[in-house]
């Protein structure tokens, strides 16, 4: 699995797949079994553990520091001095809209704007591997929005993002590529249509201009029928024209479509076929 | 990257309210108590005090004048009512020729100052009677001089050294749970609230544990510095009582110990605080770093009439209990020089040990969030955390 330099890579898996643990892993929690974890071909070690920005799954932060002090602290203990750690707080707290809490305790702030302090905690270094535990978990659309917006900019100005999640949407939307894990295996990686095409399913969807009254498939297995619409999942071994024609001799089509499973069909698919 | 994290663990601890209440509630208080000391304690000045005499008794007015250096006499000749003066406390005491009459319990030393008056003045007409000669007189009245031999060199203030002794012992004993306590407290803190993760993605849980212990190390060592200098302050205002050579020993031994005694503590309770997820457990949790500390103090208590028994002496080579032992025994007794550099020199190398061992059940447990850890699990697992 290879996170380049200005990339944005989704990290999916089930339930104790190893997300968490391969995560831990690169910044030097966990001792690995097997295999190695290297960065710019060195084995990930302190010097890589302070341009590396980490935000665990389990966010926590000291409740009764002030934010401004707690961001610019972690600022310094990721080799930063004083002023620098300063600058780049101000920067990220206002980047957060947080400025104006900067001198309050974290304890008073609510819910969403503890994760914008977090988020901030793990950015203010300005690392240029970015390793984030389920992000999105529990945020509102907005700060849904602002974080998926400051994942990309990172991304575009070089940085290696690596974010777990389990709303495939929001992956699907936000990254190209994906690496998908279980078992602590990798089951498949690259980008999200590659990853796409490359499935042998299919799914046939017709619209017809009038009602039909009954209409059966050819082969593969009907969805959905009624009576102005029908969708059919195939697989490789069936032949996708037949069904076409079939569908288009039934009545008047107004619309098409042949799709390659989504995302989060993918991922079922994926998982499932491993188990 | 250890100076950060110590700064942190100042900055926090030492504004807080209760280390500066508790830093200048243990100043004052020591200084009041010497104050208290040299002003009610002690009997350094003569008493003054109101004899009555009356009957036979007036025949002794002109030797009850003279006085001693505790006691102060007025005396005042009484006729009828001299029973109702002592009542109404006129006079401390009535002696009429032949017996004392107090009202309520006698005071030793002045009942004593009068019985030898009596006996002088008796003993001096009874030699009159027998018409002894000047010389035979002085003769008689030479005092029998016995002389003191003290093998232990006539070094006085027993009771300065057992108080040296029981605070320096008892400071100790507290401060270290005290300050393990605080230390302990904040790895909890830390694992509760899961900051830990960050902070580990930053820094070694080596370099953290380092960085806490430094940190409260210094402010350990302000508190002791300044309750230090109340003690000095202290003996120095308790006038008349000579300060024995072995209690001065004590502050700077005190001092030294207090610092690798922190070390050694201060590890064992992060790695015991380390162990559970929850500030509720904090107390079970500390019992086992808690105990050895514990029976320091039970040992020295045990110790006061012989403080160089086996025990204690063997208790002041033993890292767990030494840091208790070694500032008791220097300030109730003279230990050799050679003890108390062993004594140290084998709390420094278990520091070492202490971090060896206590770090890694630190690492391991520090990012088990749940259960309680227990000891077998961390030490089995102990290679376990890839840092």
């Amino acid at each position: 699995m290879h996170v380049p330099r200005g990339s944005l890579i989704g990290f999916l898996g089930p339930n104790g797949a190893g997300k968490t643990t391969a995560m831990r892993a690169v910044v030097g929690m966990v001792q690995l079994d097997g295999g190695t974890i290297t960065w710019d071909a060195s084995p990930v070690g302190d010097s890589v553990r302070t341009r590396t920005g980490y935000m665990p799954q389990e966010r926590g932060l000291y409740a009764r520091m002030k934010i401004r002090d707690q961001v610019v602290y972690f600022g310094r203990l990721a080799g930063m001095s004083a002023a620098d750690a300063a600058a780049r707080t101000d920067h990220w707290l206002e980047r957060l809209g947080i400025s104006d809490r900067a001198d309050s305790m974290l304890q008073d702030l609510s819910g969403g704007n503890q994760q914008r302090v977090q988020l901030a905690v793990s950015l203010v270094h300005d690392p240029e591997l970015l390793i984030l535990d389920e992000p999105f978990a529990g945020l509102d659309p907005v700060a849904a929005e602002t974080m998926r917006a400051i994942l990309a900019e990172r991304a575009a100005d070089g940085a290696a993002v690596l974010f777990s999640s389990h709303q495939l949407d929001m992956v699907a939307n936000l990254c190209e590529d994906v690496v998908i894990v279980t078992n602590g295996t990798v089951l498949a990686a690259g980008s999200v249509e590659d990853l796409r095409l490359a499935s042998p399913k299919r799914q046939l969807r017709v619209r017809w201009m009038d009602p039909v009254d009954s209409w059966t498939p050819l082969d593969g297995s009907l969805v959905l029928f009624d009576q102005n619409r029908a969708i059919v999942d195939l697989g490789t071994h069936h032949d996708v024209g037949a069904n076409i024609a079939h569908a288009i001799a039934a009545g008047a089509v107004s619309e098409i479509t042949l799709e390659p499973p989504g995302l989060d069909e993918l991922f079922v698919e994926l998982v499932e076929a491993d188990a | 990257m250890i100076w950060t994290i110590a700064l942190r663990e100042l900055q926090t601890r030492g504004r807080s309210k209760g280390f500066l209440a508790i830093t200048g509630i243990l100043f004052v208080a020591i200084i009041g108590a010497a104050i208290g000391i040299s002003i009610f304690g002690g009997d350094d000045d003569a008493s003054e005090v109101t004899i009555g005499v009356t009957g036979p008794g007036v025949a002794y007015v002109e030797a009850l004048e003279v006085g001693s250096s505790e006691i102060d006499p007025t005396v005042t000749v009484l006729d009828s009512g001299a029973v109702q003066a002592v009542e109404d406390g006129d006079v401390d005491v009535l002696f009429d020729g032949s017996s004392l009459t107090w009202d309520g319990t006698p005071r030793l030393r002045l009942d004593s100052y009068l019985r030898l008056v009596a006996r002088q003045v008796q003993l001096a007409e009874r030699a009159e009677r027998l018409d002894l000669s000047d010389a035979e007189l002085s003769q008689l009245f030479t005092d029998v001089q016995i002389n003191e031999v003290r093998l232990d060199g006539g070094d006085d203030g027993f009771g300065v050294r057992l108080a040296t002794a029981g605070v320096s012992g008892l400071a100790m004993f507290m401060l270290l749970q005290v300050w393990g306590s605080f230390l302990m407290m904040g790895v909890i803190e830390e694992k509760s609230s899961k900051v830990v993760e960050i902070l580990l993605s930053h820094v070694r849980p080596s370099t953290l544990l380092s960085g806490k212990i430094l940190g409260l190390g210094i402010l350990a060592l302000l508190q002791m510095l300044v309750v230090t200098v109340g003690v000095v302050i202290g003996l120095s205002l308790v006038r008349d009582i000579e300060i024995p050579s072995s209690v001065w020993a004590t502050v700077p031994l005190t001092l030294v110990t207090f610092l690798f005694g922190f070390a050694f503590y201060a590890t064992a309770y992060a790695a015991v605080g380390s162990m559970v997820s929850r500030q509720e457990d904090a107390t079970s949790a500390q019992l086992p770093a808690m105990l050895p500390l514990l029976a320091g103090y039970a040992i020295a208590a045990g110790s006061i009439d012989n403080p160089d028994n086996l025990v204690a002496v063997i208790g002041t080579f033993v890292p767990f209990t030494s840091p208790v032992l070694l500032p008791f025994r220097t300030a109730m007794s003279d230990v050799p020089l050679w003890q108390a550099v062993l004594s140290l020199t084998i709390l420094a190398g278990s520091i070492v040990v202490m971090v060896r061992i206590a770090g890694r059940i630190y690492r391991y447990s520090l990012l088990r969030s749940g259960t309680k850890v227990t000891f077998a699990e961390a030490w089995r697992n102990r290679n376990q955390v890839g840092l």
